[in-house]
């Protein structure tokens, strides 16, 4: 999984060191358009459904934590 | 056209509406949370909503900025626009790299609802920390000019600057109290000539370690001195010093002289593009 999210996120963003950055959104690194994207992206990959309700700063701050949300969706499938 | 009242309430609205109809929607709406609840905070936010549609729309002095949910392949009700008093916009951020699927059937359903082709804005970004910034010095420019960011009695002029300078159908602007305030925290930056006259101004929005540049402005009765530069230059120094790493701001594809002066300040394409529609009664 974690490999698929990082082929994801380094197409998205390829100028962004995805593994060493943990504030993506507070530091403003990746905006709401990125943010947007990613979340179609990991739906459609995943078999997920991100609400808007899950668009919050921490599940999109680093990697494990996106993988975290990404693994909490699955189970509630 | 009813208020959205706070977070809680989009989510519902918007959930409920892509429950109905599964994954078949497009969309030009990339709010997150804390975005919809500073919209909501100041009653700004509204919607439509209806069997096909679901329609977001921001309030602005001058116009209404319509954000989508649409049911894939619907047309458009070419009525919709004519519900609001002030001009619509809507825009449809991509980037290059990236284009959506059938961009060219999106942009025809808003043509067909009534839209003209507006403005396109590219984005263009630049890195702080890695820059050097000796080449701020601008020693005519210095002599003549004083950079401030403290003195609220500018507000009223900074106003009448960005409303004669910016176009008010693509640009949410700051009343004067707004400005005052924005003044006070540091975030709207001017050059003065010797007699305390306003020159040239510009606001800035951060977001951690980003800064975003907007409403650069020179009076154009000071322009081709290059004090759209320096002061540029003088605000990423700033922005330097308070720790900041990237900037980027939104240019007209049209207005080549400002992308120069961006180009000549280090910004560079980052490939984002902005396409604007209108839509005006009569």
């Amino acid at each position: 999984m974690r490999e698929e999210l990082m082929k994801i996120l380094e197409e998205l963003r390829p100028d962004v060191e995805f593994e060493k950055e943990k504030k993506l959104i507070d530091d403003g690194i990746l905006d709401s358009f990125d943010i947007v994207t990613l979340v179609g992206d990991l739906n459609d990959t995943f078999d997920i459904d991100i609400n808007v309700e899950d668009l919050q700063p921490e599940n999109f701050n680093c990697v494990d934590n996106m993988l975290v949300l990404i693994e909490k969706l699955q189970d509630e499938e | 056209m009813q208020p959205v009242k706070d977070f809680k309430e989009f989510a519902l609205i918007l959930n409920g509406f892509k429950k109905t109809h599964d994954k078949e929607i497009e969309t030009n709406c990339f709010f997150l949370p804390n975005e919809v609840s500073a919209y909501t905070d100041q009653q700004r936010l509204f919607y439509i909503k209806q069997d096909t549609a679901l329609f977001f729309i921001v309030n602005e002095e001058y116009y209404y900025h319509l954000y989508y949910y649409i049911v894939r392949g619907i047309c458009v009700e070419k009525n919709i626009p004519e519900k609001f008093e002030k001009p619509v916009t809507l825009d449809f951020v991509f980037r290059l790299s990236r284009m959506p699927e059938d961009l060219d059937g999106m942009l025809k359903r808003w043509r067909d609802a009534g839209f003209a082709d507006y403005k396109q804005y590219m984005r263009l970004n630049r890195s702080i920390a890695a820059e050097d910034d000796s080449h701020i010095q601008n020693p005519d420019v210095e002599k003549s000019y004083r950079f401030g960011y403290e003195d609220t009695s500018l507000a009223g002029n900074i106003r009448k600057l960005w409303e004669e300078s910016l176009d008010i159908y693509s640009t949410a602007l700051h009343s004067v109290e707004g400005i005052a305030e924005n003044l006070q925290a540091g975030n709207v930056f001017y050059l003065t000539d010797r007699v305390g006259e306003l020159c040239a101004s510009l606001y800035v929005t951060i977001s951690g370690t980003t800064c975003i540049i907007q409403h650069v402005t020179v009076d154009k009765r000071y322009r081709g001195q290059g004090l759209g530069a320096y002061l540029l230059l003088k605000v990423l120094a700033q922005m330097k010093q308070r720790g900041l790493r990237n900037s980027y701001l939104w240019a007209d594809e049209k207005n080549t002289s400002a992308i120069r002066l961006y180009e000549k300040c280090g910004y560079v394409h980052n490939a984002m593009i902005s396409k604007q529609f209108i839509y005006k009664r009569g």
